[in-house]
């Protein structure tokens, strides 16, 4: 049997379309809260969930458009049947896998660490899983989260 | 996100109130707002209650003040939420910090 997949809306759209600049995590963290209300997410997920996005959306801002503006579509997912939810992340910048980043060394004292580079290392941790493809001249990532209340 | 801050009278005393998330919209602001008061800081309190959620950049924050304050004086994390906590566990940071 299928399973039972609702896409969230935004503003009508079956995505919400965003400039690739740090500022707009405003508007996607104010569509996440929407949803995590009408899910009634617990709060530890919730959190998760806005920590992740963080990283990704401030990733696509700072390094998918060295040579000018551009945008970052994301579609959130929610699968009734697993009771799991599923962040995808899109932009038609350079191509760049993430995931591929070395893993910062997190035995180092303060004073010899590489401020950065932290932020998808967290995202792994979070998330159940992260992916990344290249398609259609796009950089795709998705993320998933079961959702366990208690 | 809002930052209360309140000092001591000799000034070498501060707590940083924050309220809200520290993410990287948000975190900036809280950058600019510790680096215009920590000159003669010698104890600087980031207090947390308040606080949902950190993401890297505010990660990035606390380990620029750390670095900042290590010189003359120390950081001190307070009343951080167990959400928080993970992130700095994933890091490594609550190894490094001083959290209250």
């Amino acid at each position: 049997m299928a399973n039972d997949i609702r896409r969230f809306m935004f503003n009508g759209e079956d995505s919400l379309m965003l400039p690739a600049r740090r500022d707009a995590f405003v508007t996607l963290k104010e569509w996440m809260d929407s949803i995590a209300e009408e899910l009634n997410l617990p709060t530890k997920t919730r959190r998760q969930l806005l920590v992740s996005a963080d990283e990704i959306f401030t990733n696509i801002s700072s390094y998918g458009y060295p040579f000018g503006e551009g945008t970052a579509k994301v579609t959130i997912d929610f699968d009734v049947t697993n009771a799991e939810i599923t962040l995808v992340f899109s932009d038609n910048g350079i191509p760049y896998n993430p995931l591929e980043n070395s893993t910062p060394d997190i035995s180092k004292s303060l004073d010899e660490r590489e401020i950065g580079g932290l932020g998808i290392f967290v995202v792994k941790k979070l998330m159940d899983t992260v992916e990344y493809k290249r398609e259609n001249d796009c950089n795709v990532l998705i993320l998933k989260k079961k959702i366990s209340h208690g | 996100m809002n930052v209360e801050i309140v000092k001591n009278a000799d000034g070498t005393v501060m707590t940083a109130y924050v309220e809200g998330s520290v993410d990287t919209v948000t975190a900036p602001t809280l950058q600019e707002k510790l680096s215009n008061e920590w000159k003669g800081v010698t104890e600087l309190t980031l207090d947390f209650e308040k606080v949902d959620y950190v993401s890297s950049a505010g990660l990035r924050v606390i380990m620029v003040t750390d670095r900042q304050m290590s010189d003359n004086g120390k950081l001190i994390l307070k009343n951080v939420n167990e959400d928080v906590r993970e992130v700095l566990s994933i890091t490594g940071l609550d190894e490094l910090l001083n959290i209250e």
